[in-house]
């Protein structure tokens, strides 16, 4: 009965589609741009002085978004370090009743200094190459989480992360308003040199936003992994 | 076809896909799955709409590379949208360890407290 | 010069403080501090002359290139009411909240969902309000499954799972908007959407309105609204269906008005509203949980609020507004209230509060005032919001006009009925109820009696407030 509600709706839903898109996706092949995009690409050199034009409309054109990107990964750590916060029921116990053996653990935290590397240099190069603060911020929590899973205990300072995290946050407001109170007059207003074009030292505060991204990602994943499985490991205590 | 249809196409049948496990599923973690795939389909579409033939990464470089760029800011959007995804998908995920924990079973047939 | 901006960075430097402080005494001085300011600031613009509503660009990039924030009468006029709710809910939630553990978090999300509701406000940029859009309803679920309850995580998961879909729906209209205009910013597209294939802009506008509707509880997609506002913590059910639904709204409106202006959306909407009324009301005739009536009663106030407002007479606009502006405070207080009666007595039926309001009497008389205005009683503000509403209908000459009037009277039966029989429960015997004798002091504590007394005022007085309220809904 499901089953066949679900067909009937979602045929009904694709059929409608169907005869609304045929006709409008027929001739669907272009040449050039003929959207804002052209505009930011022709303005993104001079305007933000970043090689990734990608970066440039993310952090300088649409910074605002992603100040709002930022608060949408700290509402869900914050929902989830609410929620997991009770869970002591040995939810996840099988899963946390092995360590890794000693090659693992060995292997993990040999490799942690490596992966947190390999996130720096993605953050640093955001505005030059595909990357930046979000994947950049993800690698470095990596690191973190191939340890968790490997090794039974591992205290992680959770005071430092909080402290890491609301200090990401408030500057990120603070460099908003940096530009609101410059001559610029505009909240998020790129007012840093821009420096040499291409160079690691270039695009203005393009760098050090992503910086503070990566470090609110990196910090407010850490504290979802760590909750989520810190419910595991205190039932696990709880047992032994 | 056109590259940018066959990705419209597929855009579409993975936002139907995805809608009809989360229709049909009652394994909890399977609807948030299929969430996840129409969520994929949706950023597939939006990349698509920022596609010129023959268009190269937006990203200078020193050598120019020959013909045009493809439109940045769709790029941009699916950025944020994935990062959002995960953001919710993260949530869920906790919400359904929170109902295994209190009602021993992640099958919405099994919870009866309200309707589904 | 103030800065609209602020009213999204400080509640979001507050939030982001909040978690710092993770104390709780201090992070409810931190909210209700931050409450005042945004109510402060609210009353600035309020006041200010915004004949030619005030613009900021962010980052110095004018739209479309850039994100365009715009306050006009009406954002002013709606960020004074979230920002005062707002405070009131969180002053009330000082004594609410008592026991819980995890009080600091509580209050950096009801932060981060009065940034998000500005944000909606404010923005001229569609992407940019999906943004906003998508921390309002993530806030939300959180706040949902706060209660920590069984019923409250299932209420929270089935509302987060329907309202992904529903962003994922706004995404792709937004999509199809970007690929017809090149452009996100909303006045750019509502010129471009002028001049598409009508058939185009039809899906669009279906997929946009059917994915923010979700939030805003339109009628076939707000099933997820009985159970979220009848199993969350009382405070976080006042700002639900005090605020939340209700900007969503109004927000949907604007941008079905403006942005999707080439097709007739006004018609179909009417008569989805005709149909929340109905289904609401009688089903909030059927329930015997308190909070559940009063979630159902909402989703009949809102179909009333969005027929006044698709009537398409300035008139009908400027009534729903009155009406939004009513219904935030009456159902602020019932639902307040309820929150203290499911404390003081441990129980969620309405037989089991009979005779609380003798036990409560200051308590029992805000109930009744609230309940009072909500069925539109004369000298309350809800009589004349009603009025309004039905003569506003009655000049308009649209098409189901008087259907609606004759839905919106049965609609007001219904709720007396319903409500009257709480009152009479209220004030009934307490020795014929099969309530345990509750000894000592019943009333609500100090912070939670000025909340709801500022509620209260809201409903008696809010007649006065008729000719300041606006009604355009413009870009």
């Amino acid at each position: 009965m499901r089953k066949l509600i679900g067909i009937l709706l979602i045929g009904g839903f694709a059929f409608y589609l169907i005869t609304v898109g045929m006709g409008l996706f027929s001739a669907e092949s272009r040449s050039e741009l003929d959207s804002v995009g052209s505009e930011i690409l022709a303005t993104s050199p001079d305007l933000s002085g970043a090689a990734n034009t990608v970066t440039a409309v993310v952090v300088q054109y649409r910074g605002f978004d992603t100040l709002g990107e930022v608060t949408v990964l700290f509402a869900s750590a914050l929902g989830v370090s609410m929620l997991a916060m009770a869970i002591r029921d040995g939810l996840l116990q099988d899963l946390f009743d092995d360590d890794g053996g000693f090659v693992l653990q060995a292997g993990s935290l040999a490799l942690l200094p490596f992966i947190v590397l390999v996130g720096i240099y993605i953050v640093l190069h955001g505005h030059l190459s595909p990357g930046g603060g979000f994947p950049g911020g993800v690698i470095i929590a990596t690191a973190v989480f191939v340890v968790i899973l490997t090794s039974k205990t591992l205290s992680i300072p959770r005071g430092l992360i909080n402290v890491l995290e609301t200090l990401a946050g408030l500057g990120f407001l603070a460099i908003g308003f940096v530009g609101l109170y410059s001559p610029a007059q505009s909240f998020l207003a790129n007012i840093l040199p821009k420096g040499e074009f291409g160079s690691l030292l270039s695009a203005g505060f393009i760098p050090v936003i992503y910086a503070i991204v990566a470090i609110k990602v990196a910090s407010e994943l850490i504290n979802i992994i760590s909750k989520l499985t810190a419910a595991g490991s205190a039932s696990r205590e709880a047992a032994e | 076809m056109t590259v940018p249809q066959i990705l419209y196409v597929s855009a579409f049948l993975l936002i139907l896909i995805g809608l009809y496990s989360l229709l049909t599923q009652r394994n909890m973690i399977r609807m948030i799955i299929g969430l996840n795939i129409a969520d994929l389909g949706v950023n597939l579409f939006l990349v698509t709409i920022g596609f010129v033939d023959n268009g190269s990464a937006p990203i200078f470089r020193a050598q120019a590379a020959a013909g045009p760029m493809v439109d940045p800011v769709p790029q941009a959007l699916v950025l944020t949208s994935i990062v959002i995804g995960f953001g919710v998908t993260a949530l869920a995920l906790t919400l359904v360890m929170r109902l295994f924990v209190t009602h021993g079973s992640i099958d919405t047939a099994r919870i009866r407290g309200l309707k589904w | 010069m103030v800065s609209p901006i602020l009213f999204i960075v400080v509640p979001l430097a507050a939030a982001f403080l909040t978690v710092l402080v993770n104390r709780n005494a201090g992070a409810r001085i931190l909210a209700l501090l931050t409450g005042f300011a945004l109510s402060a600031l609210a009353w600035f613009w309020f006041r200010a002359d915004l004949s030619t509503p005030v613009s900021v660009v962010i980052a110095g990039i004018a739209p479309p290139m850039g994100i365009q924030l715009s306050m006009d009468r009406l954002s002013a006029a709606l960020a004074l009411l979230i920002s005062v709710s707002g405070f009131l809910v969180i002053l009330y939630s000082q004594s609410y909240l008592k026991s819980e553990e995890a009080q600091s978090k509580h209050y950096a999300v009801l932060l981060l969902l009065m940034a998000a509701s500005f944000g909606i406000l404010l923005t001229r940029d569609l992407f940019n309000l999906f943004v906003f859009y998508e921390i309002l309803c993530i806030s939300s679920y959180i706040l949902v499954a706060s209660e920590e309850t069984k019923a409250s995580f299932e209420a929270s998961l089935k509302y987060l799972l329907l309202g992904s879909v529903g962003s994922l729906f706004m995404l792709v209209a937004i999509g199809l908007a970007y690929r017809v205009s090149g452009s996100l910013a909303m006045s750019d597209i509502a010129q471009a959407l002028g001049e598409a294939d009508l058939s185009y802009v039809m899906l669009t506008a279906a997929l946009f309105v059917l994915g923010m509707g979700i939030e805003a509880a339109i009628f076939p997609v707000n099933t997820w609204l009985p159970d979220a506002h009848s199993t969350a913590p009382s405070s976080i059910s006042a700002v639900l269906s005090g605020f939340v639904i209700e900007l969503a709204l109004i927000v949907l409106l604007r941008i079905s008005m403006t942005v999707f202006s080439s097709v007739n959306l006004m018609l179909p909407l009417r008569y989805m509203a005709l149909a929340g009324i109905l289904i609401g009301e009688l089903a909030a005739f059927g329930q015997t949980e308190l909070k559940r009536t009063l979630a159902y009663s909402s989703m009949g106030q809102v179909g009333l609020m969005l027929f006044a407002l698709t009537l398409g007479t300035e008139a009908g606009r400027q009534a729903g507004m009155a009406h939004l502006v009513m219904h935030t405070g009456a159902k602020s207080i019932l639902f307040l209230i309820a929150g203290y009666f499911i404390v003081r007595t441990g129980k969620r039926d309405i037989k089991s509060y009979s005779g609380l309001g003798r036990r409560m009497p200051l308590t029992g008389v805000f109930f009744v005032i609230g309940a009072l205005s909500l069925v539109g009683v004369p000298p309350l503000f809800g009589f004349f919001t009603k009025f309004k509403i039905l003569s506003a209908a009655a000049v308009s000459g649209a098409t189901g006009a008087w259907l609606g009037i004759a839905v919106i009277l049965l609609g007001t039966v219904l709720e007396a009925s319903y409500l009257f029989r709480v009152v009479r429960t209220l004030y009934s015997d307490p020795e014929t109820g099969n309530t345990r004798a509750v000894k000592g002091r019943m009333e609500m504590d100090v912070p939670a009696l000025i909340a709801v007394f500022g509620f209260t005022l809201l409903v008696i007085f809010g007649s006065f407030l008729l000719p300041l309220i606006p009604s355009g809904l413009a870009l």
